[in-house]
């Protein structure tokens, strides 16, 4: 058996060596800054690396490991953040030639966690600009293709944190989510891509999104785990912040005994979407899968999913609308060609519309907590669906369905509803060599119970062991 | 939602915000349609005083029917 390189290694494993001195921060790093020296160019993962400064926190951790300190659980392991996210001192570019020298007077939140957990911010990851509609040649960076075949190109919206951390260029990344932008490339990069409940990992010190949550990808379900550590917490200033003590996710991860579980596939629902027969191929692998493990699959009826999607894109659409109102005339030139027409979309949205979506949004997530994922009726652990309804970026753009966010239709719901969805490997398609993601989502704050379910199927399949030869 | 209305709608209301193109209208006209029928179905969802929405008229299919 061949040993999995060590920019392959998971971060969890690449964690404990550092802290067990088998492993030097410094090599890590220097490991991964070498990977992306030579394969960014073709990959258009990172938009900025910050060599220096990666290399001098790998120094300080090393230090502190000889002079027998105790550190953080993420001490030394180098993380690539999407480039919406603010970083202290650190260019933020949103990938939009408007803030092409903008540079941060103060890490947002999530990435003061990360750095006090002991992670080394490599760089700042590409995206869609604003993470918001197509990408194109003519955004500040280059659009991002994917590390198992870059005929294709990187899913988004965080589509660099995709291709770094499945390309072995960082041990793992944070990206956001708003409609499906973490778990939508989580699936097609063969990543587990995990959105947490609303208000579990703050989003202070970013633009202000409703729905949009900060998330981990990362190539295993622990990596996930052990991010969510360091990334959930309760952030005063925050008014969206949950206020409550999360339980440790790596700690209690194989906890629980996952046999008997309810699963449950709102068919209906996924048999309505216009899915690849791959994609299909590769739920079903996933469902058996999960019955392997014991879960029991049942079909579960879940009304209002559409209107969710459709009032998660109204809000998105008028908060993206808000933020650039007043630039967006001025700076007319500045924005992408597709950016600056879709971020009108907005304009004609009044407070009605907005309340009203805002309303469905809580009733459709009502219906969820008390007649899906209650102990009643059908009391299902978790919803299976797949995590988008097609393989490549090029097939999720096309321009009717895009305009409709079909793309979307299994993830955004879970936005606006706020409850906790994981996509994750469940195969790859024959036709492009891409991987393709099943999600999982659960009860608001059943995080722990949704990623103990990942866990019990990461270990019946190997799927996150194989990754992309570049 | 008001109707965003024809091309030259568009561009009339949006050049008071921004210096758009007829091309860059004929772009918006589409998305702005899939936002007038979300903006519509949530209307129509929305209840009458001091009701709640009714969720038997909620959809059960990924394209909302």
């Amino acid at each position: 058996m061949t040993a999995t390189p060590l920019h392959y290694l998971s971060l969890t494993e690449q964690a404990r060596r550092i802290r067990e001195g088998e492993l030097s921060a410094v090599a890590l790093v220097r490991a991964y800054l070498g990977r992306i020296k030579t394969h960014n160019p073709r990959l258009n993962s990172y938009i900025t690396v910050d060599e220096e400064s990666a290399v001098q926190q790998a120094r300080q951790v090393d230090d502190a490991i000889a002079a027998g300190k105790t550190l953080g659980p993420l001490a030394g392991v180098p993380i690539g953040v999407k480039d919406s996210i603010p970083t202290k001192d650190l260019r933020t570019t949103d990938n939009s030639n408007l803030l092409s020298d903008w540079i941060p007077e103060h890490d947002a939140a999530a990435v003061a966690r990360l750095r006090e957990a002991g992670a080394i911010i490599i760089g700042k990851t590409n995206l869609n600009e604003f993470g918001w509609s197509r990408p194109s040649e003519a955004d500040l960076a280059p659009p991002p293709w994917n590390p198992w075949n870059p005929k294709f190109a990187s899913v988004g919206s965080s589509s660099g944190s995709g291709a770094a951390a499945s390309g072995g260029l960082a041990s793992a990344t944070i990206g956001t989510d708003g409609g499906g932008s973490i778990r939508l490339p989580g699936g097609s990069h063969g990543l587990v891509g995990m959105k947490p409940t609303h208000g579990l990992v703050s989003r202070f010190g970013m633009d202000h999104n409703s729905h949009s949550e900060i998330s981990p990808l990362t190539r295993t379900v622990e990596d996930a785990a052990l991010m969510l550590d360091a990334l959930a917490g309760f952030v005063p200033e925050d008014d969206m912040s949950w206020p409550g003590t999360p339980v440790s996710y790596a700690k209690n991860l194989r906890s629980a005994d996952v046999k008997g579980w309810r699963i449950g596939v709102p068919k209906k629902f996924v048999d309505s979407a216009p899915n690849e027969p791959e994609v299909l191929e590769a739920f079903e692998a996933f469902l058996s899968n999960v019955e392997k493990i014991g879960c029991e699959v049942v079909d579960v009826d879940v009304r209002g999913l559409a209107e969710a999607r459709m009032a998660n894109f109204l809000v998105l659409n008028a908060e993206a609308y808000q933020r650039h109102a007043k630039s967006v005339g001025q700076n007319w030139d500045k924005y992408g060609e597709v950016t600056r027409v879709y971020l009108l979309q907005g304009a004609y949205l009044g407070a009605d519309d907005l309340l009203n979506a805002a309303e469905v949004g809580r009733t459709v997530r009502g219906l969820l907590e008390e007649e899906v994922f209650s102990q009643g009726a059908s009391g299902v652990r978790a919803i299976a669906m797949p995590t988008s309804p097609f393989v490549t970026a090029e097939r999720s753009r096309r321009p009717g369905e895009h305009a409709r966010g079909i793309n979307a239709c299994f993830t955004a719901p879970f936005n606006i509803t706020g409850h906790p969805s994981v996509s994750l490997p469940s195969g790859f398609s024959a036709s492009t060599e891409l991987p393709i993601g099943a999600m999982l989502t659960g009860a608001l704050h059943d995080d722990l119970g949704l990623l103990q379910i990942a866990q019990a199927h990461e270990e019946a399949t190997d799927w996150h062991e194989q990754h992309p030869e570049l | 939602m008001q109707d965003p209305g024809s091309v030259q709608d568009i561009l009339m209301r949006m050049s008071a915000i921004a210096p758009l193109t007829e091309q860059d209208a004929e772009q918006l006209q589409p998305l702005l349609n899939g936002v007038k029928a979300a903006a519509d179905r949530m209307a129509s969802l929305a209840p009458v005083f001091p009701g709640e929405v009714d969720t038997s008229k909620l959809s059960v299919t990924a394209d909302g029917e």
